[in-house]
């Protein structure tokens, strides 16, 4: 029976190659969305490493660009009285600097070439001591930039710990020095500069700052002083302020004047960190779900598409069906046969859409996309691999009742 | 014998209403996200009535300043474009401004957000605002840095509760402006025209930004006619190659491609070599080509078999017509005739759903004042991808139809 | 009129080969009417099928007013099919959504003429036949008779000299299949149409002028 079953589909290759293809190229389509949705999910039940709640950022636009020594040292000294001054407000529950944060639209990233010359990529940022607490980040080892930093002669750094895994593998990366190799495609350094020596001071758990449905990634903090001996040092772009429970959202502006007091030639812009985080998730979701409704019309289309061709090959068939009914093949035996053609011509489908898909890792990709776990990989196959099969064997269900509900005298006279 | 075609294509709809709703619903859906994308492309590259000279002017957007070791790009600086995009050749006028930003104003504990952008006298010569009030700001305005605003019709209600605005005064980022003018919404992707309050680039808070190279700011220059538009691009290069570099130690060139707002747009299809001033349109256009062509696969295959089996079910009807005398060219006319109607049919669905999509998609607030319209220039496109469409998905199927036997076809279309 | 010579046909398929007509030599010559006998599935079908130019032999030359067609591309097939051939079916083959008078239109669809001439042409051919009362009917709205009347009044409205019947009684309750007779024999006699016919009815065959008789794809004589 199965053998005959073949021949049959085998003779009607040329009308189930387009099949084929269409059910292929609508695996890859539902994959496509598959992948990214399992990845954001799952990306979602990943720690995240801070807390936002009742946060405000404060992005400060200083109008005039501070390289110049004497300008930087003007505007660090506007720093520390703008701090001062926002701390002392009695809606205020602490201050601090960094260069970025949590679900901003500017990133900082760096990598490091290791010893044995791996490349090890990773988000960097730069804080003042007070951004752990304000922003809730529990440490796992090691400590939390401090005072006892401020004669350290090397550059104190926090890592989290896929950073550290990823540095120093099962050792205790507390302690560890971050060895660089130089390399030997680059241009030789100044001699003038002076290298910089890494230290790990401490561990967090995690810090995914694009937010929850970003995947994880290393991160490296750096220590960011206002009152330091270099003259060069950075200079914060964002300050964080968190606000005692119960602060009106209309503090804002008695904030935005306080900070214009201090530094009038400066522009200010305030959001709270849940409208960032609102806006952050929505880049992540709104192209999902413009791309999913998309494919989901493809899939309703394809469906339907199925539904017609496999309806009209049943009809054209039903005298061929009649036959062999007449001749005593069963009711079920007919249905099986619409069912067994739909099931291998899914399969062959399948196969070519999973082992092209496969290749996916081995390709060069965007950092992002290749942060997708093979756990990840395997469950959205596996979805997609099941919704078409449910999709195809929907679409050859219903056609072939049809097949099974008319009569063998009356298939034979079809015409 | 067209009329014939006609007729008897509409009856053949009619007849087999299943596999016409199925070909109805893929066509409409295609053309309805292709013109829907088309309109959005309009909107944000085509003339539009702020902007009717768009296609003899250009634009410097980015600026990007590299050394062996760094790369920085960014908008280009005030500095840069003042002192070596002026008085270029072909030029009939230019416009520096800054990119809008953000600020911040509270009215009674009310906080309202408003896009600022500070720009020169010039930026109304070459744009064409629509003003419901008042005028713009002078040359004069600008240069004694006086602190007047021209604002949109929205900042008008949100200030003013749509009261007549000139001659009042609003606060912003710390700044209290005297409104002179009040123009239309402008959309948002129209990138260069829009913001919500505009003010004279001579009322920034300090004079840093006359010595940048590198900032952002924005050029726009009308050119005296298409012709002369390479031109300046060239000699805005070569007039780039005598700039000062800011940081000899890590940077040595800027390049800042003077060029047009599609031009601008394709150098965000990333690129090996950041600092490659050619044009990247050619690979835009092809990556929009491709990523069009993926997206229409599906529903091509989908409507190939369809259209396959709309065939073998009239076979009889096409043996009969074969044994009569009638020749497979024209056979696969009447088919072709049949699928066009199909498509237009679609098409026409296809749009007036596209037309409800975006008038959805202008009251979601997405994107900010854009209100999308489907002008004959999109229905154009949408009616031309239509027939395309129609004729690429009903080539093959009739190509079969021409090759079948007239026997196999009275037969009912077994083709071995 | 028309020469069968050495005529051979074989359907092959991936692992079976079916010799379905072999050897089979047949002269028609103009203004016969002829038909073709034998048992189901010995190839009479086969045979009026290669000769109305619907298939081609495997081997064999067919010859219509004597050219040989082999090396005939579709286009010339097609303009011998219209013009010099009519042909009637055992099911009728009318398209159920054109109207009577549409159906019968369809060779002219393929000359250069006027709507106004076919048309013309169209209420000539079904006056013949009996039915133009029933021109803007459908075929759905027609006995069995009726239509096939109607198919015979399609195969004539291009005056073709060769008419070619498959079954065209078979489907026919007798009174109907005798009026079907009836009007093949006068189209024969007054017009002087060449008629093959293919039938199992001897009683019908009876009343052609000679019958050729086929058994398992091979003349019998």
């Amino acid at each position: 029976m199965t053998r005959h079953l073949l021949r049959l589909i085998w003779n009607r290759k040329r009308q189930n190659f387009l099949l084929t293809v269409e059910i292929f190229f609508s695996f890859l389509t539902l994959f496509g969305v598959v992948l990214f949705a399992v990845h954001y999910t799952n990306n979602a039940r990943q720690p995240l490493g801070f807390n936002v709640d009742r946060l405000w950022s404060i992005s400060v636009d200083r109008e005039e660009p501070s390289d110049d020594v004497a300008v930087k040292a003007r505007h660090r000294e506007t720093y520390r009285q703008l701090m001062l001054a926002l701390r002392e407000m009695p809606e205020v529950e602490g201050v601090a600097g960094a260069f970025t944060g949590p679900y901003a639209n500017s990133n900082w990233g760096s990598s490091t070439r290791l010893a044995g010359g791996r490349n090890v990529d990773y988000g960097v940022n730069s804080v003042t001591d007070d951004y752990r607490e304000l922003l809730q980040i529990p440490v796992v080892a090691g400590r939390w930039f401090s005072r006892e930093d401020d004669a350290a002669t090397w550059v104190p750094v926090v890592v989290n710990q896929r950073l550290a895994r990823e540095m120093f593998g099962d050792t205790n990366p507390v302690g560890q020095i971050i060895k660089e190799e130089r390399d030997p495609n680059d241009p030789p350094a100044d001699p003038n500069e002076k290298a910089e020596v890494k230290r790990v001071i401490g561990v967090i758990e995690a810090f995914r700052q694009s937010g929850e449905y970003s995947a994880a990634e290393g991160y490296l903090f750096y220590r960011m002083r206002l009152d330091g001996p270099d003259p060069k040092a950075a200079l914060p772009e964002r300050l964080f302020v968190r606000l005692r429970p119960g602060t009106p959202a209309a503090f804002e502006e008695t904030l935005v004047k306080r900070a214009m007091a201090v530094a009038g030639a400066w522009s200010f812009e305030v959001q709270p960190l849940d409208t960032m985080r609102t806006d952050k998730l929505r880049q992540y979701t709104i192209p999902l779900a413009v791309v999913g409704t998309i494919a989901a019309f493809l899939l309703v289309m394809v469906g339907l598409g199925l539904t017609g061709v496999v309806w009209q090959s049943v009809t054209q068939r039903i005298r061929e069906f009649g036959l062999r009914r007449a001749k005593g093949a069963t009711i079920n035996d007919v249905r099986k046969q619409v069912l067994v053609e739909m099931v291998l011509m899914t399969s062959i489908a399948l196969v070519a859409g999973v082992i092209l898909v496969a290749q996916l890792p081995l390709l060069p990709l965007p950092t992002d996309f290749g942060s997708v776990s093979t756990p990840v990989f395997l469950t959205s196959i596996g979805i997609s691999v099941a919704a078409i099969y449910l999709l195809t064997l929907a679409c050859g269900w219903y056609p072939s009742r049809l097949a099974t509900r008319i009569q063998p005298a009356e298939a034979l006279h079809y015409e | 014998m067209l009329s014939h075609y006609l007729v008897l294509a509409v009856k053949v709809l009619l007849r087999r209403k299943f596999f016409t709703f199925i070909s109805l619903f893929g066509i409409s859906f295609t053309l309805l996200v292709l013109t829907v994308v088309t309109s959005l492309f309009d909107h944000a590259f085509g003339p539009g009535s702020i902007e009717p000279r768009q296609g003899r002017t250009l634009y410097i957007e980015r600026a990007v300043m590299y050394g062996p070791r760094a790369t920085w790009s960014s908008s280009a600086g005030f500095k840069l474009l003042d002192q070596y995009a002026r008085n270029l050749p072909g030029v009939e006028r230019l416009s520096i401004y800054e990119g809008e930003r953000t600020v911040h104003s509270y009215i009674h504990g009310r906080k309202i957000s408003s896009a600022l952008k500070r720009t020169d006298a010039e930026f109304w010569r070459i744009l064409e605002f629509n003003f419901l009030e008042g005028r713009a700001y002078s040359t004069e305005d600008v240069a004694d840095a006086r602190l007047v605003a021209v604002i949109n019709a929205t900042t008008r209600q949100r200030f003013f509760d749509g009261h007549p605005a000139v001659g009042q005064t609003l606060e912003a980022d710390g700044q209290r402006f005297r409104v002179i003018g009040v123009v239309e919404d402008v959309s948002e992707l129209r990138t260069d025209p829009y913001a919500e309050i505009w003010v004279p680039y001579t009322t920034s808070k300090t004079d840093a930004y006359k010595a940048e190279m590198m900032g952002g700011w924005h050029a726009m220059a009308l050119a005296k006619d298409r012709a002369a538009m390479p031109a300046i691009h060239e000699e805005f290069n070569s007039q780039l190659l005598r700039v000062e570099i800011p940081d000899p130690k890590h940077y040595e060139a800027i390049v800042a491609p003077f060029e047009t707002k599609f031009e601008s747009f394709a150098r965000f299809v990333p690129t090996a070599d950041r600092k490659d001033p050619e044009s990247q349109v050619w690979k835009l256009v092809g990556l929009l080509a491709g990523l069009g062509l993926l997206f229409v696969l599906i529903p091509t295959v989908n409507l190939v078999n369809i259209n396959i089996s709309r065939i073998m079910e009239r076979a009889s009807e096409i043996g009969v017509r074969k044994a009569f005398g009638a020749p497979a060219r024209t056979l696969v006319g009447q088919f072709l005739v049949e699928n066009v109607l199909l498509t237009l049919v679609g098409g026409v669905i296809g749009f007036v759903l596209s037309i409800l999509v975006l008038r959805a998609l202008g009251r979601s607030g997405l994107f900010s004042y854009a209100q999308f319209s489907i002008n004959p220039r999109v229905f154009a496109y949408g009616m031309a991808l239509a027939v395309l469409f129609g004729l690429i998905s009903g080539v093959y199927p009739a190509w079969r139809m021409s090759r079948l036997k007239p026997v196999d076809a009275l037969k009912g279309g077994v083709s071995r | 009129m028309i020469q069968l010579q050495r005529i051979e046909k074989v359907y092959r398929t991936a692992r079976i080969e079916t010799v379905a007509l072999a050897d089979v030599n047949i002269e028609i010559g103009e203004g016969e009417f002829i038909s073709i006998m034998g048992p189901s599935g010995c190839g009479k079908s086969t045979l009026l099928n290669l000769i109305g130019l619907l298939d081609a032999p495997t081997s064999g030359t067919v010859q219509i007013n004597g050219a040989p067609i082999a090396s005939y591309r579709d286009r010339a097939l097609a303009a011998i099919r219209n013009k010099e051939i009519g042909f009637v079916f055992q099911v009728f083959h009318l398209i159920s959504d054109l109207s009577v008078l549409d159906n019968v239109q369809i060779p002219l669809l393929y000359r250069r003429m006027s709507n106004a001439e076919r048309r013309r042409l169209a209420e000539a051919a079904l006056d013949r036949v009996g039915l133009s009362a029933r021109i803007h009917h459908f075929p759905s709205q027609l006995s069995g008779g009726q239509q096939q009347r109607v198919a015979i009044a399609r195969a004539i409205v291009g005056r073709p000299r060769i008419l070619l019947a498959d079954e065209p009684t078979g489907n026919l309750d007798s009174q109907m299949g005798d009026e079907v007779m009836g009007i093949l024999k006068s189209l024969n006699q007054e017009d002087k149409t060449t008629i093959v016919m293919v039938t199992h009815d001897q009683q019908k065959a009876d009343q052609t002028g000679r019958i050729v008789r086929l058994f398992d794809g091979r003349q019998v004589n």
